[in-house]
């Protein structure tokens, strides 16, 4: 089945049609017999229709051609799809349908007037480009709706490999979006997609003994036989690669569309390419992440990683020649990898629906086996339960995307993404997956450069992923031992809310049914249960006390500041006279100059306060900062209005942890990594004259988790009243 | 004819339905439900909210049997389904009047 056979079959259909032309002694002018569709397109399968045309100029009389000449054609046998119009009421057609439209690009010379099918193709060429702007979006709005009721060809049980997202269809669509001249697609990468798809269609239908395009479960046996390939795992792969491959590029497609129809017609802007920086080596260009001058792959491992996160978190396409271009030049990532590239890559797993694309883009052009050899595992791996609606990869994807809508309940937002990426890599093995998985994920961890206790957490995470669910639904959960078992294999609540976030992320990614409301009632009232016999004390960091040399020189009204280069940024150490307000006047200091936290402890040591912060940017020069401050102590600079909270998706938690100390009331924060979050929280509690005693500061991932141990200006913890006063300002002052 | 309905505690089910199974019992219909009886709704605090647990998930099912079986598949349902805690479910037998086997057209007894 080949591209030869589409060619005979059509070579054989149309020395019928034109046989059946001269027989009805159909003349040479002002008349045609013209091909539309798949016929038009010379790609016959071996059941398709007979998509034909007898066009004719305006007011030729065509007698009893019209009628007789479809006699024989019926008689073949064929199924014949005809119609008779005149090359005005062609446009018309076109004109009202954009289906039409679409299917007269590919319009073919048949028989009779050469010079009638020109102009017809001429005028129907000519027509789409000069309507694309209105076209394309009701064509778009059509196929979003056939994917939305048929589903993907890559992730379908039973795909159809014409209709459904990443089919024939699609590819065709994306052939018409080319012919508008708006936009362009990697032609050959189509066109190859295509052909290799419309092989598999051929074999199904010849399998199916019909005009059916969909593969049902028994046939891929028969079709891998048919393609020529080693047995039913490999057929499945072939077609779902395929699939993907076009849904990518229809995907691309479609966003350059985006850009293009939201362009004025006229620019007035001059029409250089304008690049708006989004990181460092990384901009944004007509709605795609890619590398701007500055950029340096060879002396940057971690570019690749920036660039793919820019591109998620702000939803827009990674530019394929990019990642391409990275994953030739770009310098492997040291092991373990630096920091940099774990928070980034956090980040970028974090970033909810954006991811979707960008991993596909990082799939597409091998990106991702430079960072993550063990994808391969899974990679198309269709699942061996039918309760999944995605195959494992996609899975894997989705899980992320459902867990980065959850990470604020969970302390480690960082270990929850990094698990959710690795929960299943153990399939497609003989050992059960959780088991296989451990050990894989205890070294990509590692790999990653977590910390050992964080490698541990993931990797029991990994193989106690299905604990909750499966333990929830058919274990007793009046049973003491089946709370017993789950919170001793847990351990600590911290493990055990990241256990309950992955379980909920994953059930949601599986299917909307192994997350109804039935399931997640048994699930979350077992979590709960074990919750509960775990909560004896949450491990919070202590109280810092460490002790700092005061410089001897430091007067009551001023001041000190001090810089020092580590790796990857530098360590700002700040000590002056302790009173309410002190920390937020710093975090407003740091915030306005720009300097992005990456983690903080602060202290208070005798009367002095003390701030240790360690930031990521490399040349912060002190002078600079003392004048911020001072700009700010003075009244010169309000910070307030510039870090207003935004609109984050998430709402910050903000919880009072009474049991964890008795000389100070703890308060632990977690809310979106943003320029001023600190400064925010900071400048609520000083308002509401409450002192900061000491606090440790942390950005993992997407999201900052903070600590603070207040204390009343006059000393001692809160009251339950002023505690929960605290907790409404800082939440306030946030969202 | 009788029709015998059950609801039980989720973890019961396969037990349950082992133990249908060597009572000879070959179909079932089977639902995901919530409900409550005695132990009416609780309120617990989860991730620092309350939550009213006024509906507990259970399982519900359902036979058509032969009078002859009910007291069987009853107890067999009861000491499958047994935790002997609040909560473990309720039984009931209610008379059917006709059963049609949509297939063959089969009627009452022959359509069991």
């Amino acid at each position: 089945m080949t591209a030869d056979e589409r060619a005979a079959r059509t070579r054989a259909a149309d020395d019928l049609c034109s046989s059946a032309y001269t027989d009805c002694s159909g003349p040479d002018n002002g008349v045609a017999l013209v091909a539309v569709g798949g016929y038009g397109r010379a790609e016959l399968a071996p059941h398709s229709d007979l998509d034909v045309v007898l066009v004719h100029d305006e007011g030729v009389d065509l007698g009893e051609l019209a009628t007789k000449i479809w006699y024989p054609l019926w008689d073949s046998g064929s199924q014949l799809d005809h119609s008779v119009r005149s090359l005005p009421e062609m446009v018309a057609a076109a004109d009202a349908d954009h289906r039409v439209a679409s299917g007269l690009l590919d319009v073919r010379h048949v028989a009779g007037d050469p010079n009638l099918t020109l102009r017809l193709r001429t005028t129907m060429l000519a027509q789409w480009r000069k309507g694309a702007r209105e076209r394309l979006p009701e064509v778009r709005t059509a196929s979003l709706n056939r994917h939305r009721l048929i589903g993907e060809l890559a992730h379908l049980s039973v795909p159809d490999v014409k209709e459904a997202e990443g089919g024939l269809r699609d590819a065709t669509t994306l052939r018409g979006i080319v012919a508008t001249w708006l936009v362009d697609v990697p032609h050959t990468e189509l066109e190859q997609s295509r052909q290799a798809l419309l092989d598999v269609r051929d074999v199904v239908q010849g399998l199916a003994g019909r005009a059916s395009d969909r593969i049902s479960p028994e046939m891929w046996p028969d079709l891998a036989v048919g393609l020529d390939l080693a047995d039913d795992r490999a057929a499945q792969v072939h077609v779902r690669e395929i699939g993907r491959r076009i849904t990518h590029l229809s995907r691309l497609a479609w966003r350059r569309v985006d850009g293009v129809l939201s362009r004025p017609l006229s620019p007035k802007t001059p029409r250089r390419p304008v690049l708006e920086p989004l990181a460092p080596g990384v901009a944004l260009s007509a709605g795609e992440v890619v590398l701007d001058r500055k950029a340096d792959p060879e002396h940057d491992p971690v570019l690749l990683l920036r660039a793919a996160t820019a591109a998620a978190e702000h939803n827009v396409v990674l530019a394929p020649a990019t990642a391409a271009r990275l994953v030739r030049e770009c310098a492997p990532l040291p092991e373990p990898w630096p920091e940099e590239a774990r928070h980034l890559l956090v980040r970028l797993l974090a970033s909810g629906r954006g991811l979707l694309e960008v991993w596909e883009t990082l799939e597409e052009t091998e990106a991702l086996t430079r960072f993550l050899p063990e994808w391969e595992r899974v990679r198309l791996l269709p699942h061996a339960s039918v309760i999944h609606r995605f195959t494992v990869d996609r899975h894997v994807v989705e899980t992320c995307i459902e867990a980065s809508e959850l990470i604020r309940t969970v302390a480690r937002p960082d270990v929850l993404m990094v698990a959710a990426l690795l929960h299943d890599i153990g399939k497609g093995g003989l050992t059960e997956h959780s088991v296989a998985g451990e050990p894989i994920a205890r070294e990509v961890a590692t790999r990653m450069g977590f910390e050992p206790d964080s490698i541990d957490l993931i990797a029991h995470l990994v193989r106690w992923h299905l604990l909750l669910a499966t333990t929830a639904t058919t274990r007793d959960p009046d049973d003491p031992a089946t709370v017993d078992l789950v919170a001793s294999t847990m351990g600590t609540p911290e493990a055990l809310s990241l256990l309950s976030a992955l379980t909920e992320a994953d059930a949601k990614a599986t299917a909307p049914k192994a997350w109804s409301s039935w399931r997640a009632g048994l699930i979350v009232d077992l979590s709960r249960r074990a919750r509960a016999a775990l909560d004896t004390g949450v491990a919070l960091p202590p109280i810092t006390t460490d002790e700092l040399t005061v410089p001897e020189d430091l007067n009551p009204a001023s001041v000190s500041i001090s810089v020092e280069p580590v790796p990857d940024g530098s360590r700002i150490t700040t000590i002056a006279l302790d009173r309410v307000g002190l920390l937020a006047d710093f975090a407003a200091m740091l915030a306005l100059q720009r300097v992005p936290v990456r983690a903080a402890r602060v202290w208070a040591q005798g009367e002095y306060g003390v701030s240790v912060w360690e930031v990521g940017a490399e040349s912060v020069d002190p002078a600079i900062l003392r004048t911020k401050y001072d700009a700010i102590v003075g009244g010169r600079a309000d910070p307030l209005t510039r870090f207003a909270p935004g609109a984050d998706a998430l709402a910050p938690t903000v919880v009072v942890r009474p049991e964890a100390s008795e000389q100070a009331t703890v308060l632990e924060v977690r809310a979106a990594d943003r320029p001023g979050v600190v400064y925010l929280v900071c400048s609520a509690l000083a308002r509401l004259d409450v002192a900061v005693r000491s606090a440790h500061l942390d950005t993992l991932g997407p999201q900052a988790v903070d600590v603070f141990y207040l204390q009343e200006a006059s000393a001692g913890a809160l009251s339950e009243t002023r505690a929960a006063e605290a907790a409404h300002a800082v939440r306030a002052a946030l969202s | 004819m009788k029709l015998v309905t059950a609801v039980i505690k989720p973890h019961k089910w396969e037990d349950v339905r082992q133990a249908l199974e060597t009572a000879g019992v070959s179909g079932m219909t089977v639902g995901e439900v919530s409900g409550y009886g005695r132990q009416k709704g609780h309120t617990e605090v989860y991730r620092g909210a309350e939550y009213e647990i006024s509906l507990v998930p259970k399982i519900r099912l359902e036979v058509a049997i032969d009078d002859e079986d009910v007291e069987a598949i009853v107890a067999a349902i009861e000491a499958s389904a047994q935790t002997g805690r609040i909560g473990d479910g309720k039984i009931w037998v209610s008379p059917l009047e006709s059963v049609v086997r949509v297939r063959t057209g089969d009627r009452d007894e022959a359509a069991l």
